[in-house]
């Protein structure tokens, strides 16, 4: 039954047999499971992935449905974390999930992280994106770094030590982030599809995965723009470290 | 950073340098100016702001010489998710 749920990806010939036992022995940490991480945590449970570590507090609310698919109407009320662990199960009931019910936080980031081998970060606050960033610096753990807003998205993969750490890209906390924002689902859905993807690159070394590269997509004018980005080397956080 | 600017994407101004085009960018859109510079000289740090695909912090800052074939990108932070 295993070996025929993933035949298909299977014949991806740089993937093949040795790719799916690698994601199968793999752990993933992905917070929030929202509008982006819901979308990144449904595919690589499809592709897969042994073990998911996840994080998201709160309770679902109706305005949570029109991009965060793992939530469902009759969950309205209840734990998120609650429902993503159930949909998760539903597709892929040999999946191993480690789940949290908060949001990551300065506290939390490090035991979450040293149970991962790849973060892929999908929060809608910069506290908890930099405490990630902090973590996977420190513990040299890749971070796929993943946004939106309105119908644009970014995304990029950092390797501590070989490319820019988020602080290199944004040393400071905007003033200007408001924790609500305009979102489509398949806007969301698009940056965690391709989330999802640049994980299963990291992890399986198929492919080239965005490492010193900025992905830059404006979906209302459907324009694509790949950025180079270099490291700070005054970088307060990975200035330091090869 | 569109509603600052009439809601237009793309912006067409004359410089020779990166410096001079956001000058020009904001003498033109006064309402950007905050959104791009934390003092009179210095930009903020939430905004990486790209000649083509170089960030100009690799290049010469707001020195960076532009030409009428160059791109100013403006790319400011987001975090949603």
């Amino acid at each position: 039954m295993e070996r025929s749920v993933y035949q298909w990806q299977m014949w991806v010939e740089d993937f093949g047999e040795a790719g799916q036992e690698t994601l199968k022995s793999s752990s993933v940490m992905i917070s929030r499971v929202g509008g982006v991480g819901s979308v990144v945590a449904y595919e690589l449970a499809a592709a897969g992935v042994g073990t998911m570590v996840l994080a998201h507090g709160g309770n679902v609310k109706p305005s949570d449905l029109n991009r965060q698919l793992l939530m469902t109407q009759d969950g309205i009320g209840k734990p998120r974390i609650d429902s993503v662990r159930r949909r998760l199960l539903e597709l892929n009931p040999r999946l191993n999930l480690v789940t949290l019910g908060e949001n990551v936080n300065e506290s939390n980031a490090r035991g979450l992280v040293e149970q991962c081998d790849v973060i892929v970060d999908c929060a809608p606050l910069f506290s908890e994106r930099f405490a990630m960033n902090e973590q996977s610096v420190s513990q040299r753990k890749p971070l796929v770094e993943c946004a939106m807003y309105d119908l644009e998205a970014q995304i990029t993969t950092i390797i501590p030590g070989q490319t820019p750490c988020l602080r290199c890209l944004f040393p400071e906390t905007p003033p200007t982030w408001k924790r609500q924002f305009p979102v489509f689902g398949a806007v969301s859905g698009t940056v965690g599809c391709l989330g999802a993807m640049e994980a299963i690159k990291v992890l399986t070394g198929i492919g080239t995965p965005l490492l010193g590269r900025w992905l830059k997509m404006d979906l209302r004018e459907m324009t694509f723009r790949t950025l180079q980005t270099k490291r700070r080397l005054d970088c307060a956080r990975c200035g330091s470290i090869t | 950073m569109r509603k600052f600017t009439d809601g237009k994407r793309e912006l067409l101004v004359q410089a020779s340098n990166v410096g001079e085009a956001l000058r020009k960018l904001t003498e033109a859109h006064p309402e950007l100016k905050s959104q791009l510079y934390q003092d009179e000289d210095r930009l903020v740090s939430y905004v990486n702001f790209f000649v083509n695909d170089q960030n100009i912090r690799d290049l010469d800052s707001t020195a960076t010489p532009v030409d009428d074939r160059d791109e100013l990108l403006l790319v400011p932070a987001l975090a949603g998710g």
